[in-house]
């Protein structure tokens, strides 16, 4: 009779499945769900489970984490412990003591603290633990992470057995040379983040294939590792006079963000497969242009490059360069080009002297995205683009496809200008899109007279197609707009 | 992108409990570690690859699921988010039940941990009773015990029935 008044399922899931599922309750919900049976209660949740995760959790709920871990049987197996949610400090050191006894293998405290919690030594050597995590998730008021409440890393010993190490906001007190291949022999992801007590940073580790650095604010990186495959620095350097060592011979994929102000000590990537750059300063000095002519010099074997972000000076330093006696190099590699423009006059001899330097390009996707200038430089910057992209090697033999966008309806004659010139010249073009993102906002007949007109000129390719995007809008709905 | 494709569009066959057969592109069963350690190893693509737990309706949710990750770049992870929740959204229990036990099955964690997750979002704010019909237990505590075990977790009640 049940059945028909509250249809539900005639299927008994197994032990290990109602384990999994129940990991996604918050802490409140599963404490509740010990009255449902005696079964749930006692063996089934709690005796036996190799994953332990706590959600939701407030200082109170804290006590039923001891409950479970004290009545766990002697021989089962933690394999996972997860707490994210706002725990006491105190509570901490018991929990970890309790899981290691129980062959913890992953740790994951994503978690508001009361006070600050310094790691206990008896983690730090601990042998069977593979993935540490650490988020304190309290606010930082101010740049020195000793005074506020985070997690401590209170020795210079390391963790033998951790393969993925990630780091949020902790406090380091003897950390400059702690990330060594005799302190971290196993360690294969570092990350840190909003990591303090390292102003001078060497991290040593031969086996290391991914690094991700962020707001660590730091003086000096010194980074060696053979076995380096991706790189993430952002926002990481203080002052003026940081400095940044890196021998990462096999690097494949590099993201850097924030100051390049920094001497660089690189040697070239050989396999590099992805660049990306992107900062901003407010005016320009020679230190700056040495950096970049550096950190470019070490990425020329690259093949993919991209400069996105608002906000970003990458391509007017280029042209900086460029004016005092030409890039360091040539990207001889380079397939791929992303970049975000505002089609200043500065800009666009970035982008000029970026083709000129990429003899095999084959893809660029340019996103035109604001500008304040007035109708009289369009004139001249019109002019300039012809001049300039006139007998571009790589433009006329071997770029296949373009991708323009258009995020501001004040661009919109530019980029359409700058469509038509690749067309003009482009003889080895396959394809090209124009997104007008805007032109919602702009009559139908308009943007009718934008396709038409790049349609009708004569194109240098002869098999190209030209698609336009978003697709055409009903007439009705445009002069609604 | 097209010749990765191109490298993988070798089919195989997989056969529902009620007999249904589905012919899949091999790429699209690699989402399934099972079937990925069957291709690794010796099992040759042309079998057909019973699968005598998982009938015909909820292994074409599965190989939906599979087909949609299996095609879409890593990229478009917004993408695929708003897939998984528009992929479960109206699913009874019935069908959830034994979506979560297909993807355990066949090993496909992405999927188990959306059923699992939706499961655990759906009995949340449910009536204990419910509850209990829904996993199928009995309450086999006396009233003295019950309340015992609610003292002990006194916290966790508050404000509920």
């Amino acid at each position: 009779m049940k059945r028909i008044i509250r249809p539900t399922t005639n299927i008994d899931l197994p032990e290990e499945i109602l384990h999994h599922i129940f990991s996604f309750l918050p802490i409140k919900t599963l404490a509740q769900t010990t009255v449902l049976s005696k079964h749930w209660n006692q063996p089934c949740l709690w005796r036996s489970h190799p994953h332990l995760y706590f959600s939701c959790l407030t200082p109170e709920s804290v006590e039923l984490i001891r409950t479970v871990l004290s009545r766990r049987q002697p021989d089962s197996n933690i394999t996972t412990f997860r707490l994210s949610g706002h725990v006491t400090a105190s509570c901490l050191p018991d929990c970890i003591d309790r899981v290691m006894k129980h062959g913890i293998e992953q740790i994951e405290l994503d978690v508001r603290l009361d006070r600050s919690f310094a790691l206990p030594p008896c983690l730090v050597g601990c042998k069977t633990l593979k993935v540490l995590t650490l988020n304190c998730q309290n606010k930082v008021k101010n740049n020195c992470l000793e005074a506020e409440t985070c997690f401590k890393y209170p020795t210079s010993g390391g963790l033998p057995s951790v393969h993925t190490l990630s780091l949020t906001n902790v406090y380091f007190s003897r950390g400059w040379d702690l990330f060594s291949g005799k302190n971290f022999p196993l360690l294969r992801k570092l990350c840190l983040k909003n990591c303090r007590g390292i102003p001078n940073l060497f991290i040593k580790c031969p086996g290391l294939e991914i690094l991700e650095l962020e707001r660590l604010w730091l003086i000096y990186l010194d980074f060696s590792g053979i076995g380096l495959l991706e790189l993430r620095v952002t926002k990481c350097f203080r002052g003026l006079s940081s400095r940044a060592n890196i021998l990462a011979p096999s690097l494949q994929s590099l993201y850097w963000e924030g100051k390049v102000s920094v001497e660089f000590t690189v040697e070239s990537f050989r396999d590099l497969k992805t660049f990306s750059l992107w900062f901003y300063y407010k005016v320009p000095n020679i230190a700056t242009l040495q950096s970049v002519s550096t950190l470019l010099s070490a990425i020329c074997f690259v093949r993919s490059m991209t400069f996105v972000g608002s906000g970003s000076r990458v391509l007017e330093t280029l042209a900086k360069i460029d004016s005092e006696g030409g890039l360091p190099c040539s990207f001889n590699n380079l397939i791929t080009l992303e970049l975000h423009t505002k089609m200043t006059k500065d800009e666009i001899t970035g982008i000029i002297c970026l083709l000129r330097s990429s003899p095999i390009l084959r893809t660029i996707t340019i996103t035109a995205n604001s500008c304040s200038h007035t109708g009289n430089e369009d004139l001249n910057e019109k002019q300039y683009w012809k001049s300039q992209i006139q007998n571009l090697k790589s433009i006329e033999v071997h770029l296949k496809v373009v991708r323009i966008d258009v995020q501001d309806v004040k661009m919109h004659e530019r980029a359409v200008y700058l469509g038509k010139l690749l067309l003009c010249h482009g003889r080895a073009l396959q394809g090209m899109t124009l997104n007008l993102r805007s032109y919602h906002v702009v009559p139908s007949f308009e943007r009718q007279r934008v396709q038409s007109e790049i349609m009708t000129f004569a194109h240098a390719s002869s098999n190209v197609i030209v698609s336009f995007l978003p697709p055409h809008t009903s007439t009705r709905k445009a002069l609604l707009l | 992108m097209a010749s990765s494709i191109e490298n993988n569009n070798e089919k195989l066959t997989l056969k529902s409990s009620d007999g249904e057969e589905f012919l899949v592109e091999k790429h699209v069963a690699l989402q399934s570690t099972l079937l990925q350690n069957m291709l690794d190893s010796d099992c040759s693509s042309a079998d057909v690859i019973p699968l005598p737990k998982i009938d015909a309706r909820t292994l074409a949710l599965v190989l939906g699921y599979c087909k949609k990750h299996a095609d879409a770049s890593s990229s478009k992870q917004g993408e695929l988010n708003s897939f998984d929740s528009e992929f479960l959204k109206d699913m009874d229990m019935g069908a959830l039940f034994n979506l979560v036990l297909a993807a355990n099955f066949m090993e496909i964690k992405g999927l188990l941990d959306i059923a699992a997750q939706k499961i655990a979002d759906t009995i949340k704010d449910k009536p204990h009773q419910e509850v209990r019909e829904i996993f199928h237990v009995e309450n086999d505590y006396t009233p003295e015990e019950e309340a015992a075990v609610r003292e002990e977790n006194r916290w966790a009640f508050e404000g509920f029935p």
